[in-house]
C-alpha cells in the first residue's frame, strides 16, 4: 500500500497529525489543533510513523471489512 | 459475548512504545504517562504492557483513589516489622518517615530487578503519594507507568514528570474505523456489513469502552441480525445499561439544559443562530462546558452532541408525541432564522409533514430531489407522493421507481406521461429513463429504440445529446459494441462537454473490451474536470467517470490507483444503495486480485445484499458471479456453486449484457472448487471462444488466463500468449510472460513472471506462478532455486487471507522456526554470531547451528543473500 492510501487508514488523529506535519506546522500549533498536550506530540509522531510503516508494508488497503 | 474476546486491538505500536520507555530502550525516559478520556483503554493498555515486560523487570501496580489518607495506595508496602512512631495521626516528620519506609519497601519488592511502578488513575493520587512517585522516579529507583484521565485536575508532582521530560507522555487516541471493525468481528465472531460498521464507528467514536457497551446493548436487545454471512447492526437498543452510561452526564444538567438536549436529539445538527432561538446562550455555554455539546466552527457553526451516543440513547427514550411537538418547534425556528441550505429545507419539510401540516408542491419536489441526491429514495418517493400529481411530480416519481428497481411501475408511468411533458428538459429526462428501463431491465428493445429515435423531438442540442448518449451507453451495455462505438465517437466530438461526459461509456467500454486500455483511460481522464465542474448539471457524471477509470485501471493492473480512486469516490458518488453496492463490488475486485479472498467474499456478499431490489443497472448478477469466484478461490465449493447458480439465474432473467462474458468466466470457477477443474477449464475456454467471436480480446484473455491457472494445456497457453500481446498494460504483459514461460518450460522465466504479479500486488496469482516455478526447479534437481521459489510462494500465500491453492500445485516448502527467523534477521542485519549469542543469551554454537538450518531451508549460502531472501519473504514466516 502506498503512503497516501495508508494515511487514509490511520486513526483520525494520526491522519491529521501527518497532514499538519507535511504542512510544516509547529508542535505547539499541532497540539492545539489536535487538542492534546504539546508534550505528547513527539510520542504521537513516533507511534503514528510506526502505524504508517505497518500499513505501507501490508499488501491490502484494509484489514477490516 | 464473553469478556475474553475483548482482545487489545490497534495498540501494537503503543505497546512497543511503552515497553521501550520502561525497559530503558529510550534512555532519557524514566517511564511513561498514558493520558486520555474515560474508556479509551489506558488501564487495558497498561495491563498488556506490564505482562510483556522483560523477565528482569518487576512490576508493582497500585490504583489511586480519592482517599484522604496520605500514601494510601502504598500503605501495604510498610511491613509489620517496621515499627512506626506512636500516635494515630502522622505529622509532617512522620510523613517523611513513611516516605522513606515506602521507598525501602519498593526496593525490597524489586529484589535487585528493575522496578516498574504502575499507577492507575494517577490524577487521583494524594499529594504525599504524588511526591513519593516523583522522588522514586527522578531518583531512578523505578520507572513509571501511570494513567491519567484527560481533563481532570492532576497533582503537579505528576504533571511535572512529563512536562520536564522525565517521563514520556502519550495521549491515547480512539481506534480507527478498521480497528473498530476488526475488534467487533473478533468479539461477535462475524464481520459487520459496511453500513453497520460505519454507524457503529461513528456512534462509538472509536472509544473501546463505548464500543463494548454498544455491542453488549445490541446483544441484549436483539440488535444484530445476520445477512449473507455478515451482521447488520440495527442501532442503539437503549438498554438500561447503555442509558446509565450517559445518565451521569445528563443528570448534572438543569431543566433548560435537559430540554435542549431533547431538541438536539430530534434536530441535530442545529445552527447556532437557530439554537439561540430555542434556548438561552447561558444554557448553550453550560452544555458546552459540561461536555455535552460542541460547536463545529468549520461546518457553519453547527451545534452537535459532543458524543453521538448522547443523541442515540436519548432518542430511544423520547415518546412519539414529544418528538412531534419538538419537530414542530424546530421547523418554526428554522423558518424564522431565514434562508437555509438544501439539507435544512429537507428537514423542515419532513418535520412539517410529520406534524400533519400542508406543504406547497414545489417545496416538496425540491426536498424530494435533495433526498434522492442524498440516496434516500424511499423518503424522496414519500415526499413526491405527498404533492399534487403533475407532469413534474410524475416524472420524478418514475425516476425514483426506476432507481428503486421497480421497472414495470416506472415504464407504465412513463408511458402515460408523454403528452403532458413540458419543455426539452422534461422530454429528455423521460426518454432517457424509458431507454434504460425498456432496454436494460425489461428487454423491450424495439420500444427502447423507438424512444431513442424520438431524440429528434428534443430541440435543445444538449438535452438531445443526453438522449443519444443514453442510447449509446445502453447499446454498449447490451453488448452491441460496434453500434455504440460509432455513436459514441460522434457524440465525443460534440462541442458541449456535458454531452461528451454523458457519452463517455460509449467511448470507453468499446476500448476496454478491445484491450485499448490506455486510450479508454485517456478519454476518461479528459472528463474528470467536466464531471467535477458540471456536477449540478450532470449529477451522474462523477459516477460515469469513476466507473470508466476504475475498470481501466483494474485491467491495467494498477490496483493502488484504484484504491485511491475508491477513497475519493466514496465521498463523491451519490449514496444510493446501488451506488454503494457498486463501490463495494470494485473494492471486492481489488481484494480478489490481491488474494484477500475472505475479505473479497465479505464485500461481494454485502454488495449482492445491497443490490437486492434496487439494481436498476443490473449489476447484481455480475457481483454474484464474482462472489462465486471468491468462494471457489477460498475452496468453498458449496457456496461457490450456490452463488454461481444465483448469478446464472439472474443473467437469464434479464437481457444479455456485455459484462456477462466476465460473469460467466467468474462462475466457471465453481466446479474447480468442487474438485472438477476439467469442467471449469472447459467452461472458461468456451467463454474465451465467445469473447473472441464477439471481438473482445480483454474478456478472452481473462478467461484464458483462468483456464491456464487451472491447468489448461499448450493450445490455451499459446493462445493466451498471443492475445495478451494485444492488450495494453503491465498486467497483460505479466500474463503474457507467464504463458510464454509455461510454453518454454522455463522455471527462471516463471520466477520472473511470478515476481511481476507480486509487483502488481496480485499475490495469490504470484504464489501460484512461483509454485509452478518451484516444481520445475525441483524436477531439474535445482534444490536451492526450488527452496527460494517455494519460500517466496509460501510467504506470498501466507499474506493471502482465506485463499486456497488450486489443486495440483506443489505444497509450500519448509518454514523457519521463530528462533531461526530471529537469528536469521539479526545475521542479515550484519550482527556477528557472537553478538547474536550475547543478545539472545545462548551459545555461539547454538547460533551457528540455527543459522545453518535457516540457510538450508532458504537455499542461501551467505549473509548477503540471506538479507535479500528475508526481504522477499518477510511477513510470511512471522
Amino acid at each position: 500500500m502506498d503512503r497516501t492510501s495508508a494515511l487514509a487508514h490511520l486513526p483520525e488523529t494520526y491522519r491529521r497529525l501527518f497532514t499538519m506535519l507535511d504542512e510544516g506546522l509547529t508542535p505547539s500549533r499541532i497540539s492545539g489543533a489536535l487538542g492534546v498536550d504539546e508534550s505528547s506530540v513527539d510520542a504521537l509522531v513516533r507511534i503514528g510513523t510506526a502505524k504508517l510503516e505497518t500499513l505501507t508494508a501490508s499488501n491490502t488497503i484494509r484489514s477490516a471489512p | 459475548m464473553s469478556s475474553d474476546r475483548w482482545v487489545l486491538t490497534g495498540r501494537d505500536e503503543e505497546v512497543r512504545f511503552a515497553l521501550d520507555a520502561l525497559a530503558g530502550v529510550t534512555p532519557s525516559a524514566q517511564g511513561l504517562v498514558l493520558s486520555g478520556p474515560a474508556g479509551i483503554g489506558k488501564s487495558r493498555l497498561a495491563t498488556e504492557v506490564l505482562a510483556a515486560l522483560p523477565a528482569d523487570h518487576v512490576a508493582l501496580r497500585v490504583i489511586a483513589t480519592r482517599a484522604a489518607i496520605p500514601f494510601a495506595p502504598f500503605a501495604h508496602l510498610v511491613v509489620d516489622d517496621d515499627p512506626g512512631p506512636d500516635g494515630a495521626r502522622l505529622e509532617p516528620h512522620d510523613l517523611l518517615w513513611a516516605l522513606r519506609r515506602i521507598r525501602a519497601g519498593l526496593a525490597r519488592r524489586a529484589g535487585g530487578a528493575s522496578l516498574v511502578l504502575a499507577v492507575d488513575d494517577a490524577h487521583l493520587l494524594d499529594e504525599a503519594s504524588a511526591t513519593l512517585v516523583d522522588q522514586v522516579v527522578r531518583a531512578g529507583e523505578a520507572r513509571l507507568l501511570a494513567t491519567v484521565r484527560t481533563g481532570e485536575p492532576c497533582p503537579v508532582a505528576i504533571t511535572s514528570l512529563w512536562r520536564e521530560q522525565v517521563c514520556q507522555h502519550l495521549d491515547l487516541q480512539p481506534l480507527s474505523r478498521q480497528e473498530v471493525g476488526a475488534l467487533s468481528a473478533h468479539v461477535l465472531g462475524m464481520w459487520l456489513e459496511q453500513a453497520s460498521l460505519d454507524r457503529l464507528f461513528t456512534t462509538s467514536g472509536g472509544v473501546p469502552l463505548v464500543l463494548r457497551e454498544l455491542l453488549v446493548d445490541a446483544a441484549a436487545s436483539d440488535g444484530l441480525t445476520e445477512h449473507r454471512e455478515l451482521l447488520r447492526w440495527r442501532g442503539v437498543g437503549g438498554t438500561p445499561r447503555l442509558s446509565s452510561l450517559i445518565e451521569s452526564d445528563l443528570a448534572r444538567l438543569d431543566d433548560s439544559g435537559r430540554s435542549f438536549v431533547d431538541v438536539l436529539t430530534v434536530g441535530e445538527p442545529i445552527p447556532v443562530d437557530v439554537a439561540r432561538t430555542l434556548t438561552s446562550l447561558d444554557t448553550l455555554v453550560a452544555l458546552e462546558r459540561a461536555g455535552v455539546i460542541t460547536v463545529d466552527e468549520i461546518d457553519d457553526r453547527q451545534v452537535r452532541f459532543a458524543h453521538p451516543l448522547f443523541g442515540e440513547v436519548r432518542r430511544t427514550q423520547l415518546g412519539p408525541l414529544q418528538v412531534t411537538a419538538t419537530e414542530g418547534a424546530l421547523a418554526e425556528a428554522f423558518e424564522q432564522a431565514g434562508h437555509r441550505d438544501a439539507d435544512d429545507v429537507l428537514r423542515i419539510v419532513c418535520w412539517r409533514l410529520a406534524g400533519g401540516e400542508r406543504v406547497p408542491g414545489d417545496r416538496l419536489l425540491d426536498a424530494a430531489r435533495h433526498a434522492r441526491t442524498r440516496g434516500d429514495v424511499a423518503l424522496a418517493e414519500q415526499l413526491v407522493r405527498a404533492a399534487d400529481p403533475t407532469a413534474a411530480t410524475d416524472l420524478l416519481l418514475a425516476e425514483l421507481l426506476e432507481a428503486d428497481g421497480r421497472a414495470e411501475e416506472a415504464a407504465s408511468l412513463l408511458d402515460g406521461l408523454a403528452s403532458r411533458l413540458e419543455g426539452d428538459d422534461q422530454r429528455a429526462r423521460a426518454l432517457t429513463a424509458q431507454i434504460r428501463v425498456l432496454a436494460l431491465v425489461l428487454g423491450r428493445h424495439d420500444a427502447a429504440a423507438s424512444a431513442a429515435a424520438e431524440a429528434d423531438v428534443v430541440g435543445d442540442p444538449v438535452w438531445q445529446g443526453f438522449v443519444r448518449a443514453q442510447w449509446a451507453t445502453t447499446l454498449v451495455m447490451l453488448g452491441r459494441v460496434d453500434e455504440a462505438a460509432t455513436l459514441g465517437r460522434e457524440l465525443f466530438t460534440q462541442p458541449d462537454e456535458r454531452v461528451r461526459l454523458r457519452a463517455l461509456p460509449a467511448v470507453n467500454l468499446p476500448a476496454y473490451a478491445a484491450g485499448r486500455l490506455e486510450a479508454g483511460l485517456a478519454a476518461a481522464r479528459s472528463m474528470i474536470g467536466p464531471a467535477l465542474t458540471r456536477r449540478d448539471e450532470v449529477p451522474v457524471g462523477i459516477s460515469i467517470v469513476f466507473s470508466a477509470l476504475a475498470l481501466d485501471l483494474l485491467a491495467l493492473g494498477r490496483l493502488d490507483e484504484v484504491e485511491q480512486l475508491l477513497e475519493l469516490a466514496t465521498d463523491r458518488v451519490a449514496m444510493l444503495p446501488s451506488s454503494r453496492a457498486y463501490l463495494l463490488g470494485i473494492e471486492g475486485t481489488i481484494a480478489l486480485r490481491r488474494g484477500q479472498i475472505a475479505r473479497a467474499r465479505r464485500l461481494f456478499s454485502e454488495a449482492v445484499e445491497l443490490f437486492t431490489g434496487t439494481d436498476p443497472q443490473g449489476f447484481q448478477a455480475a457481483t454474484t458471479a464474482l462472489l462465486a469466484e471468491a468462494c471457489a478461490q477460498g475452496d468453498d465449493g458449496l457456496a461457490a456453486a450456490a452463488a454461481a447458480a444465483d448469478a446464472e439465474a439472474a443473467m437469464a432473467a434479464r437481457p444479455p449484457r456485455l459484462v456477462d462474458l466476465d460473469s460467466r468466466r467468474a462462475c466457471s470457477w465453481a466446479p474447480a472448487a468442487d474438485g472438477d477443474p476439467a469442467t471449469a477449464r472447459r467452461r472458461l475456454l468456451a467463454v474465451a471462444d465467445d469473447a473472441r467471436a464477439a471481438g473482445h480480446p480483454l474478456f478472452e484473455m481473462s478467461a484464458l488466463h483462468d483456464a491456464v491457472r487451472l491447468g489448461a494445456g499448450r493450445v490455451a497457453q499459446r493462445r493466451l500468449r498471443s492475445v495478451a500481446a494485444t492488450i495494453d498494460g503491465e498486467r497483460a504483459a505479466a500474463i503474457g510472460s507467464y504463458a510464454a514461460a509455461l510454453l518454454a518450460d522455463d522455471a527462471g522465466a516463471l520466477t520472473a513472471a511470478g515476481a511481476s504479479f507480486a509487483e502488481l500486488g496480485e499475490e495469490l496469482v504470484a504464489a501460484e506462478v512461483l509454485g509452478e516455478a518451484a516444481r520445475r526447479h525441483a524436477a531439474a534437481g535445482r534444490q536451492d532455486a526450488t527452496r527460494r521459489s517455494s519460500a517466496h510462494a509460501r510467504a506470498l500465500l501466507a499474506r493471502c487471507d482465506g485463499a486456497a491453492l488450486p489443486a495440483g500445485l506443489p505444497a509450500p516448502g519448509p518454514t523457519l522456526t521463530p528462533r531461526e527467523l530471529q537469528v536469521a534477521r539479526l545475521a542479515a542485519a550484519g550482527r556477528s554470531s557472537r553478538d547474536i549469542a550475547a543478545a539472545l543469551d545462548v551459545s555461539v554454537r547454538t547460533v551457528d547451528n540455527q543459522l545453518s538450518r535457516a540457510y538450508a531451508k532458504l537455499g542461501v549460502t551467505g549473509r548477503a543473500e540471506l538479507a535479500t531472501t528475508l526481504a522477499v519473504i518477510v511477513g510470511g514466516d512471522e
